[in-house]
């Protein structure tokens, strides 16, 4: 869904002083720097787990723009600008509209109509799916910003419950999509990463060039790349999500994701993969402004025809993080713990997916106004994952790197 | 001291004005204690017919009220209107507000809007609405449909006194707050002029309602 640059811009100049409240652009601008003492990254088509590598353009844009078609329905559009030579500089990353009916009963409904990622992130709050703590994601939001876009409908149900309080929520959310067949090639094939690259509507990720992808092998009829959101099996995936919220203090959301993939289904060079998580994640908050996050993921992915009860590739993954946050007026200090694993339990042992890692995060950021906002970022990955030597590297590699990051909102 | 004097000359000015009207006043205090006997503040307190005739007092000389948005919060949080009475909504925030109300005793939406409303809305019976916004979900306010103008508040001593004219002998008091879980039929007691009515809370008070704190914005309502 290619967008023109210059309109994108005249849109947000004539929005932005007209009536406000009806359409709305929020956009950004991010000029960065980076210093990487690690692998060429995976977006180059290796297999390092950071999407910097020293030469991609330092300016960055994002464009989140909300109209308000009725009283009680919007269409939000949400696009990400990167010229980091994967796909269309300016392309979607989410576009649905939503429909808020007036309450009839203590119990609010809200239906989300289109593209969209599926509810499962803690961090990725902010506008453009930017998360306020840190610049890099966790590792499992990295994988769903790579590899997770749902195309259907979600439907939530927000139940207020007077008898406790008037902050205490539980909200109840399910989705039927389609379009995101191929998720779990990069998390098998290159594993988990650690970075803040969106995968846009019409991105193809590259893949690692690995012995069974290559002419004659086993898996030869797999593009080079992958193409996370086709739909390729014309089934359809659903997600089921629990929420208890206490406003302003504490959040429990348990949800379970299944793209129902047809593993032996194969499109244009894109396998399905039968993909399907279980992600717990809880967020509290403290006095003194702390906040604490914790997510914890756990899931299979299997794709190829059943050899000896197991699909040709057939990973269960996992991953964990801890964040801690505090904010001082107007710096705000961040420490992200994260531990990620794969586990290989297909027969196909020429195609080794194991892989065991970890990752230190450590962020700064200040704000200087509404608009500007400066943040430095350290992250250190240590991975151990033994197709690593295919690429030549590995089995155990530590990757760093150091960010300087520059936001205004225009 | 001072709110104890405050409210003596209150009563006094409001008997003087009945008087004024050519008509005697009487007054009927009210004392809202919890289950541990602490007092309640910011009761509303309403006076309600105990015969099944309507009262003689009716809307009073204010029949128009005014309602704004401020600092994402209903201001006032409680407004207690005379039956029949219009009110303005106003809306001074930066962002669009849409209001709406599912309770029975008046159901109803404002539409997204800045600014003031094209309409008041007009609360043609007696009982309790309660205010929400469509957009900001931990919006909440209430708007307390009254039989007629007289009713009053508890102060901080969870003391308030009910003033009206001298020629009703006898009223049904009745209390409410958003906080009190008590059921209803406790909350009601029939009170002669010039009585003293005791309301003793047996259930656990709600938390009183803490404003949407603007500062939180890191705490996101991520699941609209």
């Amino acid at each position: 869904m290619p967008v023109a640059l210059a309109t994108a811009a005249g849109s947000a100049a004539s929005a932005a002083t007209g009536s406000a409240d009806r359409a709305r652009w929020h956009l950004g601008v991010e000029a960065a720097a980076a210093d990487l003492d690690g692998l060429p990254s995976w977006v180059d088509g290796s297999v390092g787990k950071f999407a910097a590598h020293g030469t991609e353009p330092p300016v960055r844009g994002y464009g989140e723009h909300r109209r308000q078609l009725s009283d009680t329905v919007s269409a939000t559009l949400v696009l990400e600008a990167t010229a980091d030579g994967i796909g269309d500089p300016i392309n979607a990353t989410e576009a649905y509209l939503h429909w808020a009916p007036v309450p009839r009963s203590e119990t609010r409904y809200r239906i989300k109509v289109g593209a969209f990622y599926p509810a499962l992130s803690l961090e990725n709050t902010r506008a453009g799916w930017r998360s306020p703590y840190t610049i890099n994601y966790s590792a499992i939001n990295s994988w769903v910003a790579e590899e997770l876009r749902s195309t259907g409908v979600e439907v939530t149900a927000i139940k207020r419950l007077p008898s406790l309080g008037p902050r205490h929520r539980l909200i109840l959310q399910g989705s039927v999509f389609g379009g995101n067949d191929p998720a779990g090639s990069l998390l098998s094939w290159r594993g988990w990463a650690i970075h803040d690259r969106q995968t846009r509507f019409g991105d193809n990720l590259p893949l690692p060039s690995l012995p069974l992808n290559r002419p004659g092998e086993l898996f030869q009829t797999q593009a080079a790349v992958v193409e996370p959101f086709m739909e390729v099996d014309n089934r359809l995936g659903f997600t089921a999500a629990a929420e208890w919220q206490t406003r302003g203090r504490f959040a429990l959301k348990g949800l379970y994701y299944d793209n129902r993939g047809d593993p032996e289904a194969l499109e244009k060079g894109q396998y399905g993969w039968d993909t399907r998580f279980w992600s717990v994640g809880a967020r509290l908050a403290f006095p003194k402004k702390v906040t604490v996050l914790a997510q914890w993921m756990q899931g299979n992915t299997g794709m190829g025809p059943l050899m000896s009860g197991k699909h040709a590739i057939d990973n269960n993954f996992e991953s964990h993080y801890l964040l801690l946050s505090r904010k001082l007026g107007p710096h705000r200090l961040s420490a992200r713990y994260d531990r990620f694993r794969v586990d290989d339990v297909d027969i196909v042992t020429a195609d080794d997916n194991n892989e065991r890692g970890s990752a230190w995060t450590l962020g700064y950021r200040f704000t200087a106004s509404e608009r500007l906002q400066a943040a430095t970022e350290w992250t250190r990955i240590e991975t151990s994952r033994a197709n690593l030597v295919f690429n030549g590297f590995g089995p155990r590699e530590v990757e760093t790197l150091f960010q300087i990051r520059l936001q205004l909102a225009l | 001291m001072i709110k104890d004097l405050m409210r003596h000359i209150g009563r006094a000015v409001g008997i003087a004005m009945l008087g004024v009207g050519g008509l005697s006043a009487a007054t009927i205090d009210v004392v809202v204690h919890d289950r541990k006997g602490n007092p309640v503040p910011d009761v509303v307190v309403l006076a309600e017919s105990s015969t099944g005739e309507p009262l003689p007092f009716g809307p009073g000389a204010q029949t128009v009220f005014e309602i704004d948005q401020h600092h994402m919060m209903f201001d006032p949080y409680i407004s207690v209107v005379p039956v029949g009475a219009s009110v303005n909504f106003f809306n001074s925030d930066p962002t669009a507000h849409h209001v709406y109300s599912f309770s029975k005793t008046k159901r109803f939406t404002l539409p997204l809007y800045k600014g003031k409303a094209p309409d008041p809305v007009v609360f043609d019976k007696t009982g309790l609405v309660t205010l929400g916004c469509n957009i900001h979900d931990h919006m909440v306010g209430y708007v307390v449909v009254a039989e007629s103008h007289v009713h009053a508040r508890t102060d901080a001593a969870g003391k308030a006194t009910l003033t009206f004219d001298g020629d009703v002998e006898e009223l049904q008091v009745r209390i409410w707050s958003p906080r009190i879980r008590d059921r209803q039929n406790r909350l009601a007691q029939r009170a002669r002029a010039g009585a003293t009515v005791q309301f003793d809370l047996a259930k656990k008070l709600k938390k009183p309602y803490a404003p949407h704190n603007a500062d939180s914005s890191e705490w996101e309502d991520y699941a609209q």
